[in-house]
């Protein structure tokens, strides 16, 4: 984990009154899976397009593999594989046809063995392949846009939505391969708004919220740094105020009450001491309640903003 | 850049070979109808009779000339020819990228080690090899029509491609139209639309020049204004017409290939 695959510096973008990006930062180590998550509309597909070169930044700077995407589209999109959010191919194509001509414009031959080790991996059959796409399901049509990003061994997977549509078992395959991917020193861009996903297969992640980032870090330091999820259940009525320090009641319904709690655990449990509980559950909260607490009941970015640096 | 060109032309094949057969039926039952209206002069007589707006309409204003080739270059001016022809351009026009987009194939294939313009040039390659096609086979109809009946002895075969290639340019300057607002746009209808507006308005503007003084001027703005069959076979390739429509083919094409090369492509 070296240097960085994509560096993102202060990148704006504008679709007539919509500011799609606003100072985007963001920096991907090499050789990580790297997740990028956010709510519908909070900039993921217009800086994965940035990233990709569909897309010119109307300002900032744009890194991907030490190049502009831009101005250096065709050498970026030899040494990347791109997944987007709605696998959709041309007319006629069978998906056999599609990856040999997708793999013909890599300057492959048309079947390498990447694609049939791949092709095994994902399940796809010799049968379903010699269908028209157009027919496909969209779990079908998702292995296939899989396959297509991966064949020609890229140094840097740039992914949109990559586990949507697929099955369980599906994604664990996905996530064995994405990982082996990382041990071959490939770097994988993994966007999401699958929170357990982005939590079993990445390292790192940047939750991106009004065209920004606003908070970056180790899946299990952001976890650690994220207030706990305290619920005690009470033998009798529980107080209006629960009096355990630094906490915020999130929930309630008869004896049981649920807290989000930002004190020391000691402190914790001397608040619980003075209560009559029958039972309680103190946790680290999983990505999903770290995500609600920054984007959910409509946090104010400024509150999102003072979370990131905390 | 040739794999682009080999696909693209699979894609244009069914549309191109069904276009192809309807205009080789077409042409060769236009020269099959030539005798039965009693020759050159039951036609020009036919034709005196016909309202003025008629005959601008074919421009067959002048008659149908002094022999069987005038009477078979009207059919490249008719307007089921025309139309049929510029609905392929079109369709091809708007597939090369707006309907591409439109439907988020376009982000797969563009994120291969391509340029973009080389993309879009290879489709276009592929539409001009398409239609130069479907116009070789239209013009098949007409000679072999001619060799049928036994007029293909007072036919030069020259005059067949001189037909064909002005045919070609006309069909290359609204498929450049059409690659224009392809290029420009994410919606597969507007990029059919555009260039189906381009093509109407522009032949109106033409026949409304034939028809009225005042409008004369405004003809020359039209391109199929430079696109004279009749002339054609009468007094050859005119070196203006051929150099507007080659110089509006060009533009617009190259215009295409500029604007997709800078343009987000956001769907």
């Amino acid at each position: 984990m070296s240097e960085a695959a994509i560096t993102l510096e202060g990148v704006r973008k504008r679709f007539g009154p919509v500011q799609a990006l606003d100072g985007m930062d963001l920096s991907v180590p090499s050789g990580s899976i790297f997740g990028f998550l956010g709510p519908n509309g909070a900039g993921k597909t217009t800086s994965i397009r940035v990233l990709t070169g569909f897309i010119r930044a109307g300002e900032g700077q744009v890194r991907v593999l030490g190049l502009d995407p831009w101005r250096q589209a065709v050498d970026v999109h030899q040494r990347t594989g791109f997944l987007p959010d709605a696998v959709a191919f041309g007319s006629g194509f069978t998906g056999q046809e599609f990856l040999d001509y997708t793999a013909r414009l890599h300057g492959l031959s048309a079947r390498p063995a990447r694609q049939r080790e791949l092709l095994e991996r994902l399940e796809l059959s010799g049968e379903a392949l010699g269908r028209k796409v157009k027919y496909y399901s969209s779990g079908m049509a998702k292995k296939v846009g899989l396959v297509r990003a991966m064949q020609h061994a890229p140094e840097l997977l740039i992914m949109d939505e990559p586990t949507e549509a697929l099955d369980p078992l599906m994604r664990q395959a996905l996530f064995a391969i994405l990982r082996e991917e990382r041990e071959r020193g490939a770097t994988v861009f993994f966007s999401s708004h699958v929170l357990s996903d982005v939590e079993e297969v990445c390292e790192e992640v940047a939750l991106v919220r009004a065209g920004r980032v606003i908070r970056t870090g180790g899946v299990e330091a952001l976890r650690a740094a994220a207030p706990r999820v305290l619920t005690v259940r009470l033998r009798g009525e529980p107080p209006a105020v629960m009096g355990v320090p630094g906490a915020e009641e999130v929930g309630r319904e008869g004896p049981l009450v649920r807290l989000r709690v930002t004190a020391e655990a000691a402190e914790v449990a001397r608040a619980l001491a003075a209560l009559d509980i029958e039972d309680f559950t103190y946790e680290r909260p999983d990505l999903e309640e770290l995500f609600l607490t920054m984007y959910g009941d409509g946090a104010a970015p400024e509150r999102a903003a003072e979370v990131a640096g905390a | 850049m040739l794999s682009v060109l080999v696909q693209a032309l699979r894609e244009n094949r069914t549309g191109a070979m069904a276009v192809a057969l309807a205009l080789f039926g077409f042409n060769l039952l236009i020269v099959y109808t030539f005798s039965s209206f009693g020759g050159l002069s039951g036609l020009n007589q036919m034709l005196e009779l016909l309202p003025a707006a008629m005959r601008a309409f074919l421009k067959a204003q002048g008659g149908f000339a002094t022999d069987a080739a005038g009477y078979m270059a009207t059919q490249y001016r008719h307007p089921i020819f025309l139309v049929a022809t510029a609905g392929l351009a079109i369709a091809a026009g708007a597939g090369m990228a707006a309907k591409e987009i439109e439907r988020g194939s376009a982000l797969l294939v563009l994120s291969a080690p391509i340029a973009r313009w080389r993309y879009l040039a290879a489709r276009m390659g592929a539409t001009a090899i398409s239609l130069a096609g479907v116009l070789a086979v239209a013009v098949a109809g007409t000679w072999l029509g001619a060799a049928l009946t036994g007029t293909v002895g007072e036919l030069s075969h020259v005059v067949f491609l001189k037909i064909w290639l002005m045919a070609w340019l006309i069909t290359l300057s609204v498929a450049g139209v059409a690659a224009l607002a392809s290029a420009r746009g994410s919606d597969g209808g507007q990029a059919i639309a555009i260039p189906a507006g381009f093509a109407v308005a522009s032949f109106f503007l033409d026949f409304l020049a034939a028809l009225w003084s005042t409008a004369e001027p405004f003809g020359l703005l039209s391109v199929y204004h430079y696109y004279d069959p009749l002339s054609v076979v009468q007094a050859g390739v005119s070196l203006r017409d051929a150099g507007v429509l080659t110089g509006v083919a060009l533009v617009t094409h190259l215009a295409a290939l500029a604007l997709f090369q800078r343009r987000d492509i956001r769907r």
